[in-house]
């Protein structure tokens, strides 16, 4: 593949795969380096990406692989070591002209309180509207356990918001 | 966007919630996106000590073969010096071999000519004959 076809193909996807790594790690540098080692992984299999076709569903599975090895590594580095390396909810950065900016926080939390990999099905499907056949491809599983991990992880964040809104009023 | 098995209540703050965070990874992106380099531009890190030892390989094999290396020791004489040192050296061997030749030709005259002054050996092959009949005379059994 030509470097200038490349290039084409990568720059369009480039904020979203950032997005996607952001959201997963929650840490500006871990998802800069997920960014990076992704951007050569893609360089050195361009071949492969010729062939594959779909470079979308081929960067994000492994971005996606990326950040699962990144927070597992976090996690044994976290129970050794007792300190963290996700930042302090960076709420400030949140635009504070979207309306019901506390509520949205809480969707935050409830968000990076799902399992792995319920956040992660959310993610392909809420933020990069991927459909339940690709997540499925993506992520080895069947469309039909796509789908209820989709509905169980969103029944769990408006559960969630519901009580806090009752508690809130 | 579609969102099927949503509470419909909860799907306005939902969609708001995803415009946010797009937002803000999309502002945290556009300030780092100059940091995250382009694949075909990097050079992986073991590039930096192999082209430093192919730096150092040419770089010994240029100190030890090059004429214009300042460290490698100068000739003594330059090929003009030696050249022109062995012409004379051939022209002084040239000018003796002359010189014996001369030599060996004035020898062979110088005996040609003796030979020629020279009485001759009859008078002398005579005494000799003398001498051995005394010897013999002398000789007692």
């Amino acid at each position: 593949m030509h470097q200038e076809v490349f290039l084409n193909l990568i720059e369009p996807l480039k904020p979203n795969l950032f997005g996607f790594a952001f959201r997963m790690l929650r840490n500006r540098e871990d998802a800069q380096d997920a960014m990076q080692e992704l951007m050569l992984k893609l360089w050195n299999n361009r071949k492969k990406l010729e062939t594959t076709g779909n470079i979308k569903t081929y960067a994000f599975t492994a971005l996606y692989r990326d950040c699962i090895d990144r927070l597992r590594k976090r996690n044994r580095f976290r129970l050794v070591t007792g300190t963290d390396f996700i930042e302090v909810l960076d709420n400030t950065r949140i635009d504070r002209d979207f309306e019901n900016i506390d509520l949205i926080r809480q969707i935050r939390m409830a968000m990076d309180n799902l399992p792995p990999k319920q956040k992660i099905i959310l993610e392909l499907r809420d933020f990069q509207d991927f459909d339940y056949d690709e997540i499925s491809t993506m992520l080895n599983m069947t469309v039909n356990a796509v789908r209820v991990n989709v509905a169980r992880s969103r029944a769990t964040i408006s559960e969630k918001m519901k009580k806090e809104i009752s508690y809130g009023t | 966007m579609e969102h099927e098995h949503i509470d419909p209540d909860f799907k306005e703050l939902y969609d708001q919630y995803i415009r946010a965070e797009k937002a803000e990874s999309l502002k945290i992106y556009e300030e780092i996106a100059s940091e995250i380099e382009l694949p075909h531009k990097r050079i992986n890190r073991w590039w930096y000590p192999a082209a430093a030892a192919i730096l150092i390989l040419f770089a010994t094999t240029w100190v030890i073969t090059s004429d214009h290396s300042p460290f490698r020791s100068k000739p003594k004489y330059t090929e003009a010096e030696v050249r022109q040192s062995l012409e004379q050296t051939i022209r002084a061997l040239s000018i003796c071999s002359k010189t014996v030749k001369e030599e060996f030709s004035r020898i062979e005259d110088l005996t040609a000519m003796s030979a020629a002054i020279k009485p001759s050996k009859k008078g002398a092959s005579r005494s000799n004959q003398k001498q051995e009949s005394n010897s013999t005379k002398n000789y007692i059994p």
